[in-house]
């Protein structure tokens, strides 16, 4: 069951890259291949993506569908004909639409290289490649250079193999590499920052990484081998050898997921120990290769390296994508690659190979190009070179593969596991969206089987009572449990594979935690400490392997989520009949949960099905079939509370005037604005008052701030006569104050209940933090006015029914 | 906020350079500027600025400094240039948080204009004017004053060019309407609409009340269907319109998670909702669906629209509340008669003050509290709403407090505000092969609807009485789905489709939809609304079809 409820969209085209050393910038390696064509042919296969985006690229100048779709293709034709490189025949073939262009395509594909790269052949205003966005405006320029510049390219077939011609993978999106050599190899400014350029509607983003001064790649500081993490611009990188001694400290303590990341490779496990070997005798062997054969290049030195991630956001959401890609890849990515080459003058031993490994392809391609001929089609010979060329790349140079490795991933919005080498690995990825309290209206963009719920994790915002923790990253809150995403066996399983010492106690946390109890209960009753397992937990949540929920409980209702995936309803059909044999099927299950609210433990059929039910409800709430319909409430003043407390102002008042003379004005001044202060907070912590009581205001002697009230009052007599709520009871204004304390009821809980009536606090969360009964909590609830499910039929007074609650996720 | 313009060009000699800039001393030192950081130091972003000739001609942009770049570098050939080329870019820049979208368009168009410039006679290539006057600079000075100022600029040139460019802000492309959704007008159509309007736009328009379905407007105006999505959509897209589903009293609807946020706390909002719902200040008779519906709610912005409760009472009849009300002295707002009235006792009791459920409903113990419905009053009503109960058994529960407040509007205010949802029904035929053809599952979501207006109208009384036991696992979700579930069972025993319909009223029509059309929608993908308007059946049909349906598929 894909449980993760649906990543941001990565946008990813392309990473390339670039070094400069002495002889200048030189384009390294690109992945994939041929960018923009790789990127049709999944729209082609998959659909929705591309095409989404298309269109709301296409919102920007025309609403109209129509239209839009036209230049929505004609703009990938656009690419499309530019692009000299292969594996465009599928798509001409595939979409109707670009069928038109699949006569001459298959031609362009060798000749375009020379004509995008020989400036006298194209009357260049408009050399145009980049293709992705100009399509309109290239038609509404009459197309005069555009028609132009297909012509010629039509026309010049066999100047191609005869000609200047260049292997294809030597360009990049339609421009030769040294285009792109000049352009991603900034000036020294960007050392260690954001690089960001934009062509048409591509965005190229880098983190280039300049030699220092005295030619080392980091700061000399104490003993250079022994402190990598002195190096760590805040420790983001996972590198198993750190994870041998960082983990005790660091690793265990840090809440911080960044900076505990030294053991995520050990949950990530997409290498396996095999490739993992493979790895280090592939780097094994390329250690000796450049030494054989001496190159120029042989004594130069790299002076700068740039990774650059190639995206194409819409223009609507560019930078949230920008940056969401900078912060979690690219920095990381190339902080990673920094750190490998100071210690072992890595990208640039990499890069020589690479460049090495291509420069021997491109002997055997141009020979091979002379004796075939036009035995075969180009298209296909071009294409069994790249392949070739990348196949070997891959296997033969670590970086290669690594950059393969997150172009792969992060594209399809997974974890990308990379190891540079065997010491070195780290593991890479957007951390996807994992609910949402907003249900998407018909025109907003909806993700559908995304978790729907205000309950998050986070401390902080969970807690609006304590504010005092402000920490941006995930403390999670100790209410909450741990819903693992996929079967218990399986992570353990995959944990234990990947070793690492964070992995029995990982192993052990799992086998105790249940999605029924919280944090707090289970160290209760593992004793593992509270703050180990929230760091463990976070580990858990972050690398996508559990969700972290309000505990699960019978007493508790769950709804059909009505952002649920209703595409998916057959699928999940047939794994809940595998998991769940005897038991009624999914969407009789939902058919059942979709009826008037009542608690989870109504639907369990007797004692011997509860724990086959919490697992059900645990399988729904990862799929993001349910939700959990929670209960927020506020006071409610009445016309009579107002006026009993406007009555009892104006007779202070009256007093205060007989009595008046007595109290100096200054004096009051001053004490009025502290007096008001202690006001609300005592208001706020009307537990400290023990049990409230009848006498309205106890100890309380400030005539002025009651004179002010009591003009409020006057001023809004009309509000006297409608009820009113009291959003924030635990900083109330004083005439609230003055009202709570005239409604107060239930002595007992009230203080405690209180500061929950605010509209945004669940009152599912109060049996849990306050470590009261839900039993019992409810029996109150339902007394101030708030009845839900079966509570019985409880004596009433109306006096307390001052709760007005709606319920929702 | 452009902070600043500047042209650049490929001085044979100099190599690229800055011409002009705005202001002054922005991008590079100048001798007339008052001394001031440079924005950004133009050598390490002239790669791209005048760039290699492969990228002329593209739209290019870089950061640097906090700062964005937007640039279209053109380059020109032509045996009048030294070196046979001619390459110029007018750049500007923003500040790189700032949303860049609406500027890209502009940078291109005067890119274009100045090509075209150039090509006619020189308009670059002969300005040998200092740096800070002439015409060239000028055009960029106005430029930036009035785009930053106005948002648009109209800068004559010479007797045959004049620069025009208007910023336009950039919305999300709206989905493609749905047949079953209702759109609803957020602005007056008629203040704006003119006979340049696209025709079936303007056939189109008038059927638009919130009421109909696209489709029921498509037949309405005797338009195209698919013209008709098309024009709603473009309306869509210009924020003119919302989309709704179809009200009717079976529907189900729920509070969302803005509850909180929207009607729960803001008074204005419940004015707001007041003053929309108020039958007395209804054009129409309560649920009339043909009522023109005030623009007042405006999209998302509620600020806007809530801003004026004192105005609030232009229709304020003249017989205010006769209901004794708690003494009322003459400092009371006429913002009170915005509150609707509750009804008098003698309707409420109706027999269905349910106790158990909700007895928190009839808020105020009858006789002494204020016999309007105020803002609190509708916060609860509103809570009363929720999933597993039909708009129809709410408003029974309620029927006092919704005396006058027109029912339809009211909910249509709370789906426009975000803080409702629509519960969706879907059908799913389970039970794969023959034999156990089971329940249909029932499962809620938000979004919109639209079928028939037959449907409209509270006619459905039929099935809202019928009851099934309460215990069976498919609770008390609707009346319409325990039927349905329930015949499920029984249809189970055979696959005859054909057997006489039980209800008799619709009987022909459904036998006309055959179990293939049917089956096709009851995957669980297709909400009521969708398969009630693509099969132009309504609802109830649609349910008493589906008790029909056999356990084939």
């Amino acid at each position: 069951m894909s449980s993760i409820a649906r990543p941001p969209d990565p946008c990813l085209v392309a990473i390339i890259l670039i070094v400069r050393s002495r002889t200048g910038p030189r384009l390294v390696f690109h992945y994939p291949p041929n960018p923009l064509s790789e990127h049709r042919l999944k729209t082609t296969t998959k659909g929705g993506r591309r095409i989404s985006r298309t269109r709301s690229r296409q919102g920007s100048r025309n609403t109209d569908s129509s239209s839009s779709d036209e230049s929505g293709l004609s703009s990938d034709e656009d690419e499309e004909e530019r692009e000299p490189h292969v594996g465009g025949n599928a798509n001409a073939n595939a979409t109707p639409g670009l069928g038109r262009r699949a006569s001459n395509f298959g031609i362009d594909n060798l000749t375009l290289t020379p004509d995008a790269a020989s400036p006298g052949a194209a009357d260049s205003q408009r050399p145009g490649s980049l293709g992705s966005g100009r399509a309109s405006s290239l038609r509404k320029r009459g197309g005069a250079g555009s028609d132009y510049e297909e012509d010629a390219g039509s026309d010049r077939p066999d100047e191609g193999p005869t000609g200047s011609s260049r292997p294809p993978w030597e360009s990049l999106l339609g421009l030769p590499g040294s285009v792109w050599e000049k352009l991603l190899s900034p000036s020294r400014s960007w050392h260690k920052r954001r690089f960001e350029v934009g062509i048409n509607d591509l965005a190229l983003i880098g983190w280039p990484v300049f030699v220092r001064e005295d030619g080392t790649w980091r700061k000399q500081r104490r003993k250079k081998k022994k402190k990598p993490r002195a190096e760590w611009d805040g420790g983001v990188l996972g590198h198993n050898e750190n994870a041998e001694d960082a983990q005790g400290e660091d690793g265990a303590t840090s809440p911080d997921l960044g900076g505990s990341v030294a053991t995520i490779t050990e949950l990530t496990l997409t290498t396996s120990p095999t490739e993992y070997k493979r790895a280090s005798t592939a780097s094994g062997k390329f250690g000796k290769q450049p030494d054989d054969s001496l190159d120029p290049e042989d004594k130069d030195h790299m002076t700068m390296f740039n990774v650059v991630f190639v995206m194409d956001p819409p223009l609507l959401e560019y930078s949230m994508r920008v940056k969401e890609i900078y912060e979690n890849i690219i920095k990381k990515f190339a902080k990673a690659l920094k750190w490998e080459q100071a210690r072992t003058d890595y990208v640039w031993r990499e890069s020589q190979h690479i460049l090495q490994v291509r420069r021997k392809a491109r002997e055997t391609s141009m020979s091979t190009i002379i004796i075939l001929d036009l035995a075969f089609p180009l298209t296909a010979r071009s294409e069994t070179s790249v392949h070739n060329l990348y196949s070997e790349l891959i296997t033969q140079s670590s970086l290669a593969r690594a950059m393969y490795t997150v172009y792969s991933s992060i594209s399809a919005s997974k974890i990308a596991s990379v190891s540079l080498s065997p010491d070195v690995s780290i593991s890479l990825q957007i951390p996807p969206l994992t609910s949402t309290p907003y249900l998407a209206g018909p025109t907003d963009k909806a993700y559908p089987g995304l978790w729907l719920t205000t309950a998050d994790s986070a401390t902080s915002a969970d807690d609006p009572v304590a504010d005092e923790s402000n920490i941006p990253h995930q403390v999670l809150a100790k209410h909450f449990a741990l819903l693992l995403l996929d079967s218990e066996a399986a992570i353990i399983k995959d944990v234990e594979a990947s070793g690492g010492t964070m992995a029995p106690a990982l192993a052990h946390y799992i086998r105790c935690t249940k999605p029924t109890k919280s944090f707090a209960q289970i160290s209760a009753s593992s004793g593992i400490p509270l703050s180990t397992i929230q760091m463990l937990a976070s580990h858990l949540v972050y690398w996508r392997r559990a969700r972290a929920i309000p505990p699960i409980h019978q007493r508790d209702t769950y709804i059909v989520s009505p952002n649920c995936d209703l595409s998916k309803l057959e699928l999940a059909t047939i794994a809940y009949q595998t998991a769940f044999p005897t038991l009624p099927s999914l969407p009789k299950m939902l058919s059942a949960l979709s009826g008037t609210p009542r608690p989870y433990g109504s639907f369990i059929p007797s004692k011997d099905h509860k724990e086959t039910y919490f697992t059900i409800l645990a399988w729904l709430l990862r799929g993001g079939w349910v939700t959990q319909l929670r209960t927020f409430a506020w006071i409610k003043v009445t016309p009579e509370i107002k006026l009993a407390v406007e009555t009892a102002l104006r007779k202070e008042e009256v007093d205060r005037y007989l009595a008046k003379g007595s109290t100096s004005a200054v004096a009051d001044d001053s004490d009025s604005s502290s007096e008001d202060d202690a006001h609300s907070s005592s208001s706020s912590s009307l537990a400290s008052h023990g049990s409230g009581d009848n006498t309205p205001m106890p100890g309380r002697p400030d005539p002025h701030a009651r004179l002010r009230i009591s003009h409020k009052l006057l001023d809004r007599s009309t509000a006297l006569r409608h009820s009113s709520l009291i959003l924030s009871p635990h900083r109330a204004s004083p005439l609230e104050s003055r009202w709570l304390d005239e409604i107060t009821v239930l002595q007992r809980y009230w203080p405690v209940f209180l500061k929950y009536f605010n509209g945004y606090d669940a009152l599912e969360k109060i049996p849990v933090r306050e470590s009261l009964k839900r039993k019992l909590v409810w029996h109150v609830l339902a007394r101030l006015g708030f009845v839900t499910g079966p509570g019985g039929p409880i004596e009433l007074d109306a006096r307390e029914q001052v709760l007005v609650g709606v319920r929702h996720w | 906020m452009i902070r600043a313009i500047f042209y650049s060009k490929f001085d044979t000699q100099e190599g690229p350079k800055v011409v002009h800039q705005v202001p002054d001393g922005a991008i590079v030192p100048s001798s007339t500027a008052p001394a001031q950081p440079l924005f950004l130091t133009f050598s390490d972003v002239s790669f791209f600025v005048i760039p290699r000739q492969e990228l002329c001609g593209n739209l290019l942009q870089v950061c640097t400094n906090g700062y964005r770049i937007l640039g279209y570098p053109i380059c020109m050939k032509s045996d009048r240039y030294a070196r046979n080329e001619f390459i110029f870019n007018f750049c500007i820049v923003l500040t790189e948080e700032e949303d860049f979208s609406q500027y890209k368009s502009v940078v291109q168009k005067l890119a274009d204009l100045m090509h075209a410039l150039e090509e006619q006679n020189g308009f670059l290539s002969r300005d040998f004017s200092k740096s800070g006057e002439g015409k060239v600079y000028s055009l960029c000075e106005m430029l930036m004053e009035d785009l930053n100022n106005y948002c648009e600029c109209m800068i004559p040139i010479d007797e045959l060019n004049t620069l025009n460019i208007k910023l336009f802000p950039i919305y999300p492309s709206p989905p493609p309407v749905k047949a079953w959704q209702v759109p609803l007008f957020t602005v007056r159509y008629q203040a704006f609409m003119d006979e340049n309007w696209d025709l079936s736009l303007q056939r189109i328009v008038p059927y638009i009340n919130g009421v109909n379905s696209v489709r029921i407007i498509s037949i309405l105006a005797d338009t195209d269907f698919s013209l008709t999505c098309r024009a709603i959509r473009h309306l869509l897209y210009y924020g003119c319109l919302f989309l709704l589903d179809i009200f009717s009293f079976s529907a189900i609807y729920a509070p969302t998670a803005q509850f909180s946020s929207a009607i729960g706390s803001d008074e204005a909002m419940q004015l707001e909702c007041a003053r929309y719902v108020n039958t007395r200040f209804a054009p129409h008779p309560p649920i009339g669906p043909q009522s023109p519906l005030p623009s007042q709610i405006a999209p998302a912005a509620a600020a806007s629209s809530a801003g004026s409760p004192g105005g609030a009472g232009p229709l304020s009849s003249p017989l205010t509340d006769a209901a004794p009300s708690l003494s009322r002295d003459d400092s009371r707002f006429d913002a009170e008669e915005i509150w609707p009235l509750m009804g008098d006792l003698e309707d409420a009791p109706n027999g269905s003050r349910k106790v158990a459920e909700t007895p928190e409903n009839d808020t105020v113990p009858a006789g002494q509290g204020p016999r309007v419905v105020d803002g609190v009053g509708i916060v609860e009503l509103y809570a009363g709403l929720k999933q597993g109960q039909s708009v129809k058994q709410w408003y029974a529960q309620h029927s006092r407090a919704l005396a006058n407040i027109d029912i339809r509007r009211f909910i249509t205010f709370g789906v426009i505000k975000g803080f409702l949802y629509r519960v969706h029904k879907y059908a799913c035929a389970t039970g794969q092969p023959a034999p156990a053809p089971r329940s249909s599952s029932v499962v809620p979501v938000n979004l919109s609807t639209g079928p028939s207006s037959r449907t409209t109208t509270g006619n459905n009384t039929p099935y809202a009485a019928s009851s099934v036991g309460d215990d069976a696992p498919i609770s008390a979700r609707r009346d319409a789905s325990r039927e349905r579930a329930a015949s499920f069972h029984s249809g189970s025993r055979g696959g005859t489709g054909s057997g006489s319909a039980p209800s008799g009223l619709y009987g022909d029509e459904e036998n006309e939809i055959d179990d293939r059309t049917l089956s096709k929608y009851l995957d669980g993908t297709h909400s009521f609304d969708q398969i009630c308007t693509e099969l132009e059946i309504s609802e109830r049909e649609l349910t008493v079809r589906l008790k029909r349906y056999p356990g084939r598929y």
